[in-house]
């Protein structure tokens, strides 16, 4: 594709990318600065663009940029200053511990409560006990959201625990 | 609000909301970006639901500023790439004049390459004798693989004999 034809392309669609953007990051600074990186991915990519469908093309790219940034920001605010420090451990994570302690039907029943789109991640992986690859096969979702979904998920469960145990229900 | 339907697809509601910026926090956000980066169904919604929509304009165009970006990235690589192969020329070239210039060793640094040379010739002259020799194995071998399918027929070593 030439300058000029991806110039006109990206006249076509800049609003509509800043859209997206600003939809989902919600900061309009951030916005500009997504827009500009999904057009220039876009241009290092231009031989997989497919024809005819350069908006929903161009759409993806500018949704993963959105993610990219959210899930970095979201990984920030929830890993506390001096964890990222802390040497990996050879005992098995404290929510797995807690969740083996909590009973298989107690289990069952927190993933069964959780919602979507973990429910479904958690059912396969810590209930059925499949790979990340395999659940990822079956929901036909990339394995690095399953895996950044489960470990939400598993997140979200061990704070479901933390407050039953305080409730004193658990 | 529900964001997901049981088929794990984004509910109309959870898109509308996104396309009015009512408020939601950013884990919400954050799901939806992830569903809508590799679900098509849902991108193909969102999207014909934004043509129906009036768009933002940004404040700054990138249309120029990536342009620049672009040339930038162009120089920074070229110049990287470079600079890598003037550092390795230059340390080649340091090496190869620190191990000649070296006092008391120039009589023996001579004769190695000499017999390096000498090796290198002899194994280059080699080599089409043990070509010859590695093409006419594969003949044999495959002129036995005819006459073992061959069995007890007679040779036929030209063609036309039709009976």
């Amino acid at each position: 594709m030439t300058k000029d034809a991806f110039s006109q392309l990206m006249a076509q669609y800049e609003r509509l990318i800043y859209t997206i953007c600003f939809q989902l990051v919600r900061d309009p600074g951030i916005a500009e600065d997504l827009t500009q990186e999904t057009f220039l991915s876009a241009y290092l990519h231009q031989d997989t663009m497919p024809a005819g469908y350069e908006r929903q093309w161009l759409g993806r790219i500018a949704a993963n940029k959105a993610k990219d940034h959210l899930q970095s920001a979201y990984h920030c605010r929830t890993v506390l200053p001096g964890d990222e420090g802390l040497p990996p451990g050879l005992a098995p994570p404290a929510e797995e511990v807690a969740l083996r302690r909590s009973g298989a039907a107690d289990l069952a029943g927190f993933i069964h409560s959780l919602k979507e789109p973990y429910r479904l991640v958690c059912q396969l992986c810590l209930l059925e006990e499949k790979s990340p690859e395999e659940a990822a096969l079956a929901l036909g979702r990339p394995v690095k959201t399953i895996h950044t979904q489960l470990s939400r998920g598993k997140r979200l469960l061990r704070e479901q625990l933390e407050r039953r145990k305080q409730d004193g229900t658990v | 609000m529900e964001q997901f339907d049981c088929g794990g697809h984004l509910t109309d509601e959870v898109l509308l909301c996104l396309i009015r910026e009512a408020p939601m926090d950013e884990l919400a956000r954050l799901e939806i970006a992830e569903h809508l980066a590799y679900c098509d169904i849902c991108l193909q919604r969102y999207t014909e639901l934004l043509a129906d929509t009036p768009l933002l304009t940004p404040g700054r165009s990138c249309q120029d500023t990536l342009w620049q970006k672009l040339r930038r990235r162009t120089i920074r690589i070229v110049t990287s790439r470079y600079a890598t192969a003037a550092a390795a020329v230059t340390l080649a070239l340091t090496m190869l004049w620190s191990s000649t210039a070296l006092p008391g060793q120039g009589e023996e640094h001579h004769r190695f390459l000499q017999e390096a040379g000498s090796a290198v010739t002899e194994r280059v002259r080699s080599l089409p004798s043990r070509w010859n020799d590695s093409l006419s194995g594969a003949l044999s071998d495959i002129n036995l693989f005819f006459d073992t399918i061959g069995g007890n027929r007679p040779q036929t070593n030209q063609g036309g004999t039709h009976s």
